[in-house]
């Protein structure tokens, strides 16, 4: 029989004095952090919205940093406030353990422990691997349309001929975010279908157990899986690194190194948002 | 109270914390950087660390990888970028994704700011789906951007322009903090006001979210978690131990779906977890083997073989922890007293006569003296074909040229750099094509081949394009380090004349 999942309400009144204070202080914490967050942006944005070749100076910035001291002052002691607190509130318990349900079908299938199901059950496993098959199909095919969609426009030179980088880089940024959002939105729906097959097999197999079990054809328990590690990761390891090596070795002579050291010694003024 | 002292135990800073304090402290080792408001420019900045580390961060005593990449990438018309492919290929084949989880400083701050307690944000299905994201950056910001503007001539590192928060904070706010880099607010616009929006959003994010950078945006760890599963150092499963319980992946707060695999960043509070001790480190062996047990020997035999195992794993500790302590000692002292440089006299700004050097002239041979063009106007630009607001407002005196051609003389002076076996005047080539500019280069100081003579003598210390304009007589009257655009220039020769 499944447990009843406890309320928020039962949650809560079964919560400690201590536990309660600690929840309540983190909640408020967090808005503090989320407000101070958002003065911030908002301060920045309003100095460059005030317009003028050079909006930023230093008096400026320093009178908004001023301004908003108070509030940074607070978030500064909640935050050490309550790294102090909660030193004295319980450890929390440990997270459940987390298995995917490929990792759930594979130990239903050893407790098996070799003996052979039933027909059914193999004609719905079949079933349910062609299900998994096609949505894994679907999911990639889809993803490789949609990103060579996207490919096709960002790829394209002629349009990054301008003097204005920003806006062409932007253009081309939301056509492959899009891309990546109809992608991933397929890879997340292609997962939950994906998990309900497997709950599908998982539970059919769960019936071919019990029902061996009940035939006392298997005991109890499931058996370790054996699997090791092979000498082709060790020979793959050695090339890659004498490839690593060669490369290293022909870039400082074709002066790759050079390039570096000169770039790294100059301020990069676009890299940290100079201009 | 045991529990009290429990807790109070458990702020005692783990071996993965020092570690990542050690790092972070040995690849920002030029602390006086920081004092001065300069960045660090000596030899050892030919070397790339392994972690995300901006090397406009006045500590910064390497080259940061990602940042090194997109520059070789923008530079690949002119030569292969092997040695920082072979590089990044090193580090990740030896070390994976354990640089995120020990070695990147920015991979620190995140961890510090997730310790505030605050309530957070688990890990679910959405977050793995978003894990995906860095991957797209990579590709898109990484290597498609860069490549694309190669072929302009445009060296465009998109992911440290628009994205990289290390670069913000680390560059921007360490040089702004300190007042001998006032001169670099004029500089501050749209860009800047992005990128700490962004900044700010991602500082946010990691106080809520497990190292919400790492996870979804870091192109590097995306890059080294490639090499994962197969990297000399990382995490392991003993896969006849494990019963598939979960408990590893439960307690794991990153996007993993098994142990190792490449979003693992080896930080190890899975080993912990495990009930048949099956995940381990790998690579460990290399340092230590397992001592051979001989076939039927004793218990005692067995004792004593493991206590000297036991033994010679402290005798390598200690040896490594002193070693360390060492190097890090030797390094401060190096960078913060032996190679500390004197910083240039900023013996021009406004208002001083500016140095008459002969600077050579490319492509013509023969050079050019500020003396000899005393009774005009003369606007000084010191760029570099490897900075892109150099490049994208060189159009800019270009058209002042044209304009002003009877009164003004624009001088662009390119840095000295002569990128490796090429001469620098050979990637200048491109831009003198039918231009009113005189192109001049620029010669190595005595100090350092890679610090410009010319540019230094007029106050420049490592920040590009800078420009000056001098008066009729000489006189440096306006200077401003930065891009201009042409009205800022118009205004400018306009309050000379």
């Amino acid at each position: 029989m499944a447990k009843p999942v406890a309320s928020i309400k039962d949650k809560w009144l079964a919560m400690p004095i201590r536990e309660r204070v600690f929840l309540i202080l983190s909640l408020a914490l967090s808005l503090t952090l989320l407000i101070t967050a958002a003065v911030f942006i908002a301060s920045c944005i309003s100095i460059y919205s005030a317009g003028g070749s050079q909006p930023y100076t230093r008096e400026i910035v320093n009178e908004r940093l001023s301004a908003i001291l108070p509030l940074n002052l607070l978030t500064l002691v909640g935050v050490v406030g309550l790294g102090v607190f909660s030193l004295f509130t319980k450890e929390k318990g440990s997270p459940r353990a987390r298995i995917s349900k490929a990792a759930h079908l594979k130990i239903t299938k050893r407790s098996l422990k070799g003996a052979e199901p039933s027909e059914a059950h193999n004609s719905l496993k079949e079933k349910e691997e062609r299900t998994r098959r096609i949505i894994l199909i679907s999911v990639i095919a889809l993803s490789v349309v949609v990103f060579a969609v996207a490919a096709f426009f960002v790829l394209d030179t002629r349009r990054y001929q301008s003097d204005d980088f920003n806006t062409d880089i932007a253009y081309s940024v939301i056509i492959a975010l899009t891309a990546a959002l109809i992608s991933f939105g397929s890879v997340f729906a292609g997962g939950i279908l994906r998990d309900r097959s497997y709950e599908r097999e998982i539970e059919s197999l769960r019936g071919e157990v019990r029902a061996l079990r009940a035939k006392g054809l298997i005991g109890e328990g499931a058996e370790a899986n054996a699997l090791g590690e092979g000498h082709a990761v060790l020979l793959l390891r050695l090339v890659i690194i004498a490839v690593a090596v060669t490369f290293i070795i022909v870039g400082i002579f074709n002066g790759g190194m050079s390039d570096v050291l000169g770039k790294a010694v100059r301020i990069c003024t676009e890299c940290i948002g100079l201009g | 109270m045991k529990k009290f002292f429990a807790k109070l135990k458990s702020l005692i800073p783990t071996k993965r914390r020092l570690i990542q304090l050690y790092a972070a402290l040995l690849t920002n080792a030029n602390v006086k950087g920081f004092i001065n408001g300069s960045i660090y420019q000596g030899a050892t900045k030919n070397a790339c660390v392994p972690g995300l580390n901006c090397y406009s961060c006045p500590g910064a005593v390497g080259a940061c990888p990602l940042g090194s990449l997109q520059n070789a990438l923008a530079a690949s018309g002119k030569r292969t970028p092997y040695y920082v492919f072979g590089i990044i290929i090193l580090y990740g084949i030896i070390l994976g994704r354990t640089i995120c989880g020990f070695l990147c400083p920015f991979g620190l701050i995140q961890d510090l700011l997730y310790k505030i307690k605050t309530p957070k944000l688990g890990k679910s299905r959405v977050t793995k789906v978003l894990s995906l994201l860095k991957y797209v950056l990579l590709v898109l910001l990484v290597v498609v951007f860069p490549l694309i503007y190669a072929l302009r001539d445009v060296p465009l590192p998109a992911f440290c322009k628009y994205i990289c928060p290390a670069g913000t904070l680390g560059g921007a706010i360490s040089l702004l903090s300190n007042s001998v880099n006032d001169g670099l607010f004029a500089m501050l616009g749209p860009l800047f006001t992005w990128k700490f929006v962004l900044l700010v959003i991602i500082v946010v994010a990691c106080i809520f979210i497990y190292r919400a950078f790492c996870r979804f945006l870091c192109p590097l760890g995306a890059l080294y978690g490639i090499f994962n599963k197969i990297s000399v150092l990382g995490i392991k499963l003993d896969r006849p131990k494990c019963i598939d319980c979960g408990k590893c992946i439960g307690t794991c707060k990153m996007d993993i779906t098994s142990v190792g695999d490449r979003e693992c960043i080896s930080c190890g509070d899975c080993v912990s977890v495990c009930p048949t001790q099956a995940i381990s480190y790998r690579g460990s062996k290399i340092i230590l083997p397992e001592n051979e047990i001989p076939s039927g020997a004793s218990e005692e035999e067995v004792a004593a073989i493991e206590k000297k195992r036991t033994k010679r794993v402290k005798i390598v500790k200690i040896v490594a922890a002193v070693l360390a302590v060492f190097i890090l000692a030797g390094a401060l002292v190096y960078f913060n007293f032996i190679d500390a440089k004197p910083l240039p006299d900023v013996g021009s700004d406004v208002g001083y006569s500016c140095p008459t050097d002969d600077l050579a002239l490319v492509p013509d041979s023969g050079s050019v003296n500020i003396e000899d063009y005393k009774g005009r106007i003369v606007v000084i630009n010191f760029w570099g074909t490897w900075c892109t607001p150099c490049v994208a407002e060189l159009p800019h005196f270009d058209e002042l040229a044209e304009a002003y051609a009877d009164e003004v003389t624009v001088i662009a002076v390119h840095s000295s750099n002569s990128f490796g076996n090429m001469p620098a005047d050979e990637y200048v080539e491109a831009y003198y094509k039918d231009s009113k500019i005189l192109f001049a280069m620029d010669t190595p100081s005595e100090d350092n081949a890679y610090v410009d003579a010319y540019y230094s003598a007029l106050g420049g210390t490592s920040t590009y394009p800078m420009t000056l304009i001098l008066d009729r007589d000489g006189v440096i009257s306006f200077k401003r380090e930065g891009s201009m655009t042409y009205a800022d220039l118009e205004a400018a020769i306009a309050e000379i004349k």
